[in-house]
């Protein structure tokens, strides 16, 4: 069992000071759930330039505008400058690689070795030759990936080298119109990861949700739950068979395409679902090292990037973690993304991406309703502030909160639950998961001793 | 051993002697054991203690005490209850009008039941649901003389079947009592970790002995998710992990499947899988698996032979070399909603093979009872009487209520019964409650859970003052964050409803 290295105490979270009285002022371009979010809230649309309290941005935004402008303490802004550092590929492995040599620098040597959840990735064309080098020794299958590329475009597979001294001019892998990239032919060459855990023979990777309200001191908040994205074709790992991009790439936008792609599920499972697969299948012990290691995976890249971020108390960031889990039960990192895709391709993806955003806020807290010490809001669990957060004891026997079910408790306000049906109902047991060793559900525990109470008077 | 076969009636142990006959392993390794141990020149006089140890040594104790087990149970299962006259009028009718509904589907596509699909026309459509099997049980009248006025109740079901009333029922789950710990409520409390190791602990050893009355009595306080796969074989009387036999003949059904196509049957049965598993959320990965899974089955002659009851009639064909086939061989035939009882078994097992197996066995001993027309206690008539007559006497208010608004609460709790809960509840939840039917070899869990539910959402319903509204509380997207053990205990334990 991993040892937590504790707290270093509750860190000073910058509230509303400063903000105008009357309804927060929001300020964003996207037309999807973000926007049902914001206006559920009961908050006020505005295009001005300077006067909102909220702007979700697209971060072409900040790249154009940010540095340009004052922002008054009381504003909130939902990207880092420089998130680059963690969301390009090639940037990212650098950090990595970085912090790795640090660590066995510092000595820590245990620590560095645990820097192993990224594939062998090369920059290209920078590290060609050492690429070479690797693929003359291992060989294996490859994986080509454009940097600036979102949704899988210009993502190919290649196990011949012959295969990719024609990519720059075959046109099917010119990238997409980057306008923001300026080295748009940059890509990065990853080992293949041609033995993923199957389930129903089918491939999935996985998209977990982190926000981040301060890269130093590092402030990081996990969602419990998140999605596996599965391929709708059987996994074949014959090599010749990776043209078939819709069985290898698990992007939602690419699986769309596919003939049999299924509307109506979407092709995910939640992370919960997965969970508790996988305890049927290898037992609690085995499950909860995996859910562990991708919770290590997330601290230990934002820690390797905590240091070159550019850090500003106005930012807080919603990272799309993209993870895979091999045949072994090894999880692996393969991508940061800093605009997760907000669009909903179900009913219970709505729901979920809805409960997600409307946490996401609440953590930020324009309106200064938290206190500052909470571990848990919505969803979310505070993991790191500056130091490990101790699990709730509540959860013994589960080293992390990923994939346990989420307590939200009797329905609030009625505000922003649209897509819930308004009953006459009595409140739910908790609508959280019944699973081994989480906290319990005092108001479910209560209505049903209430119902026991009323009825078993004469219980022995 | 005496071999010769006994003129005087079958009793059990000679029907135990003689089931050892016709299971080959047991054949010869008694025949090994013969040999080694009672004829060996060096054998000194045999005491049943060195008899039992050899027996051990090769693995015949669990096996011969299981087929035993299961051989005093088949006696206990042949009651001999006198049929009632209308329900084996309105079984004969159900099975000819399937038989019917199935040939006529075939001759509107145009093609015989096996033979080349040669047909322009794709069209399809289910042969029945269970909205059918619903109609077919309700037409059933209460006597076969026409005296109306003895049968004056206030359920849909008019046969006068006696059914277990409360007290009964806290005598036979007197398991489920919340004095015990259990699955599906004791886990998910504070300080439960060492309950839940303790469970782990003692679920070993059940699989270590593998003995079927262990292994049921374990199953009735809930199997942790890890030990389910296994602890459901050994109720099943299979063997704890599947065996290369099973393996090969799993995949001589898949070729049967594959050689020789049933128009239509097949081809229902993968619409069903394809409507239901593609658009469930938990499921969708299994698709091939599932479908795999019903196609086998339906080839799957060892179906008819050993489940308690054949719900629906198979079609005799006769080949071209002049012997007959069953069609299908299993004598079940596909119904929409069939698939159903196969998925949640996708969760608990990765593989075919064993998805295939414990399907079979569920099949045969608990989903057969409730697709038959019988006026047997523990078969689906008898388990809709018991619902009603439970709701009737928990909560006579709120059953007069739902009188008043065109609503017969049977009409809501037919399809929970009938598909045993897994339209409406969450996986999770679902296999908490299939661990007790599996650990009681006994449906009756299905009326007392869903009068138990009815009873739950008593003070929401009383409100109501339409049909549609009943249905949108009793929807079956509400069951989805039911909570099974709880409401069980509250209803079969609280004192208020007796």
């Amino acid at each position: 069992m991993p040892k937590h290295l504790g707290s270093s105490g509750p860190v000073h979270r910058p509230k509303g000071e400063g903000r105008a009285s009357g309804p927060v002022k929001f300020r964003t371009s996207f037309s999807n759930t973000i926007y049902d979010v914001l206006c559920a809230k009961g908050w006020e649309e505005t295009d001005s330039e300077h006067d909102w309290d909220v702007h979700w941005a697209e971060r072409e935004w900040v790249f154009e505008v940010f540095d340009q402008m004052h922002l008054e303490p009381h504003q909130r802004l939902n990207h880092f400058r420089n998130a680059k550092e963690i969301c390009r590929k090639d940037l990212l492995i650098k950090n990595l690689k970085k912090r790795k040599r640090q660590l066995e620098k510092e000595g820590s040597y245990e620590e560095a070795t645990q820097y192993d959840f990224f594939p062998v990735t090369f920059n290209l064309p920078r590290e060609y030759a050492l690429f070479v080098e690797e693929f003359k020794r291992q060989g294996g299958l490859w994986i080509m990936k454009p940097i600036g590329s979102a949704q899988g475009k210009g993502i190919f597979l290649f196990s011949k080298l012959s295969e990719i001294s024609e990519w720059r001019t075959d046109y099917r892998y010119r990238p997409g119109n980057n306008k923001q990239e300026k080295e748009a032919d940059a890509y990065v060459v990853q080992r293949y990861i041609n033995n993923p855990y199957l389930v129903g023979g089918k491939k999935f990777d996985l998209r977990l949700y982190v926000v981040v309200t301060s890269f130093s001191p590092l402030n990081v908040w996990i969602y419990r739950t998140g999605f596996a994205r599965f391929t709708n074709t059987r996994y074949n790992d014959d090599v010749s068979d990776i043209t078939n991009s819709f069985m290898h790439l698990t992007n939602v936008a690419i699986q769309k395409t596919a003939d049999d792609y299924d509307k109506r599920t979407g092709g995910k499972w939640d992370l919960r679902r997965l969970k508790l697969h996988m305890i049927s299948q290898f037992g609690a012990e085995t499950t909860d090292a995996v859910f562990w290691e991708m919770q290590m995976i997330i601290i230990r890249s934002l820690l390797s990037v905590s240091s070159v971020m550019i850090n500003d108390k106005h930012c807080f960031e919603l990272y799309g973690y993209d993870i895979m889990i091999d045949d072994t039960l090894k999880p692996w990192l393969i991508e940061v993304n800093a605009s997760p895709s907000l669009s909903a391709s179900t009913q219970e993806d709505y729901v979920m991406k809805c409960e997600m955003l409307n946490d996401v806020l609440d953590i930020v807290d324009v309106e200064g309703k938290l206190k500052g010490d909470e571990e848990h809001v919505g969803g979310f669990d505070l993991v790191y502030e500056n130091g490990f957060v101790d699990m709730d004891p509540k959860h013994r026997g589960w080293s992390s909160y990923l994939g346990s079910g989420i307590d939200r408790g009797p329905k609030k306000n009625g505000k922003g639950r649209r897509q819930q049906q308004q009953q006459a109902q009595p409140p739910e047991n908790g609508g959280g998961g019944g699973e081994m060793g989480e906290k319990p559900r005092l108001a479910a525990l209560d209505q049903y001793s209430k119902f026991l109470q009323t009825a078993a008077k004469g219980l022995k | 051993m005496d071999h010769t076969t006994p003129q005087t009636p079958v009793t059990p142990s000679s029907a135990l002697l003689s089931s050892l006959h016709l299971d080959p392993f047991l054949h010869l390794s008694l025949l090994h054991l013969k040999k080694n141990l009672i004829h060996s020149p060096k054998s000194t006089p045999h005491t049943v203690e060195s008899i039992k140890s050899a027996m051990l040594e090769l693995g015949l104790t669990p096996k011969i005490r299981n087929l035993a087990y299961s051989l005093s149970c088949s006696e206990k299962d042949r009651k001999s209850t006198p049929e009632i006259l209308q329900v084996e009028q309105a079984r004969d009718d159900w099975k000819q009008s399937i038989y019917d509904e199935l040939l006529s589907v075939c001759s509107e596509r145009g093609v015989s039941i096996i033979g080349p699909d040669s047909a322009q026309n794709k069209k399809i459509r289910y042969i029945f649901d269970s909205e059918d099997l619903f109609d077919a049980i309700k037409r059933i009248p209460c006597s076969s003389n026409m005296n109306a006025s003895l049968c004056h109740n206030y359920g849909l079901i008019k046969l006068r079947l006696s059914t277990p009333d409360h007290s009964a029922l806290r005598t036979k789950f007197s398991e489920l009592h919340p004095c015990n710990r259990q699955y599906g409520m004791d886990e998910t409390f504070l300080g439960s970790s060492k309950f839940i190791q303790h469970r782990q602990e003692v679920g070993v050893k059940v699989l270590q002995e593998s003995y079927v009355p262990i292994s049921m009595q374990y199953a009735r306080y809930g199997i942790p998710a890890g030990l389910r796969p296994e602890i459901y074989r050994v109720c099943l009387n299979l063997p704890r992990r599947i065996g290369a036999k099973e393996g090969e003949y799993y995949n001589s059904l898949r070729e049967k499947a594959k050689n020789m196509r049933y128009n239509v049957v097949d081809e229902l049965f993968e619409m069903d899988s394809q409507t239901i598993i593609s658009n469930s959320m938990s499921f969708f990965p299994f698709l091939e698996n599932i479908t795999n899974v019903v196609l086998a089955f339906s080839r799957d002659s060892w179906v008819v032979q050993n489940s308690t009851y054949t719900a629906h009639e198979s079609i005799k064909y006769e080949m071209s070399d002049g012997s007959t086939t069953s069609i299908p061989s299993s004598g079940v035939q596909p119904f929409k909603g069939f698939v159903n009882y196969i998925a949640p078994l996708s969760l608990v097992y990765e593989d075919e093979e064993r998805i295939y197996f414990t399907f079979r066995g569920m099949y045969s001993r608990l989903w057969c009872k409730l697709n038959v027309i019988s006026s047997d206690s523990g078969t689906l008539i008898h388990l809709c009487k018991t619902f009603e007559d439970l709701l009737l006497s928990w909560d006579p208010a709120l059953f007069m209520h739902l009188l008043s608004v065109n609503v017969a609460p049977l009409s809501i709790a037919f399809t929970w019964i009938h598909l045993a809960f897994t339209n409406v509840l969450e996986t999770e939840q679902l296999l908490l409650l299939w661990d007790r039917l599996v650990g009681y070899d006994d449906l009756l869990l299905l009326p007392v859970l869903s009068a138990a539910i009815f009873t739950f959402r008593s003070e929401t319903l009383m409100c109501t003052s339409s049909a549609q509204e009943v249905k949108d509380i009793l929807d079956n997207n509400s069951g989805r964050r039911l909570k099974v053990m709880p409401i069980l205990q509250a209803a079969l334990f609280g004192e208020c409803f007796k």
